[in-house]
């Protein structure tokens, strides 16, 4: 899964450990994330949603290889 | 009001168990009961040779060691996310398989290295197969508990 968590967070400006404390996770939450090592649940992917007032879709996307059966 | 299924109940009860944490501050608690007990056992087969006590005494250290190891395991870190909890199950799970394949090949690679010394050698730890095997009854009963729960309609 891609995702463009760095590119939101430069829009609005803040950092990672602020970003966590927003949505109440750790730094290190947010930035295994951000490396791509960890897939938070829906319920996260909804609150940074709501935070980013974007869409899930606008900053997570599949991989080419991970679109197989959809 | 609905009476709930027994499933329900099921995945409720053992969430009640998992989801049980100790404030972050008892991680220091655990480690000075660790500490403070796992340095009291030689204090205690020293001081305690022949007592009639030095047995218990021994028991008691070393269950208090085996707590503040749990405590330090089953504390919560300062923030307790989704991310502490795929870590915490994933550690869980290493833990369990190596421990087993450990206590399960050790006593053969301890057999074989004192064969050569020594013919009339036993095998030990007889009784750690038992509780090897108590775990994995646990887990295994769980896991299709859950499983079955999961899939209620």
């Amino acid at each position: 899964m891609k995702n463009r968590l760095k590119v939101e967070r430069a829009i609005l400006n803040i950092t990672q450990e602020e970003l966590a404390e927003k949505i109440g996770v750790s730094r290190q939450t947010i930035n295994s994330i951000e490396t791509n090592r960890f897939v938070p649940s829906t319920l996260l992917a909804l609150k940074l949603s709501q935070l980013f007032g974007k869409s899930v879709n606008d900053f997570f996307e599949l991989e080419d290889d991970e679109k197989n059966g959809v | 009001m609905q009476l709930k299924s027994k499933q329900e109940g099921d995945i409720e009860k053992i969430e009640k168990y998992t989801s049980f944490q100790l404030p972050n501050r008892f991680k220091i608690v655990g480690l000075v009961l660790f500490i403070l007990s796992f340095i009291s056992v030689p204090i205690i087969s020293i001081y305690l040779e022949n007592d009639k006590y030095q047995d218990l005494f021994e028991r008691i250290a070393l269950t208090g060691s085996v707590l503040g190891l749990l405590i330090i395991s089953i504390s919560k870190e300062k923030i307790e996310d989704e991310l502490i909890a795929k870590i915490r199950m994933q550690s869980y799970n290493y833990a369990v398989i190596g421990t087993i394949l450990f206590y399960l090949i050790i006593p053969f690679i301890n057999y074989i290295l004192f064969f050569s010394l020594s013919s009339g050698h036993k095998i030990e730890g007889s009784k750690d197969v038992a509780v090897l095997a108590v775990l994995l009854f646990m887990q295994i009963i769980t896991f299709r508990k859950l499983k079955r729960a999961y899939n209620e309609e």
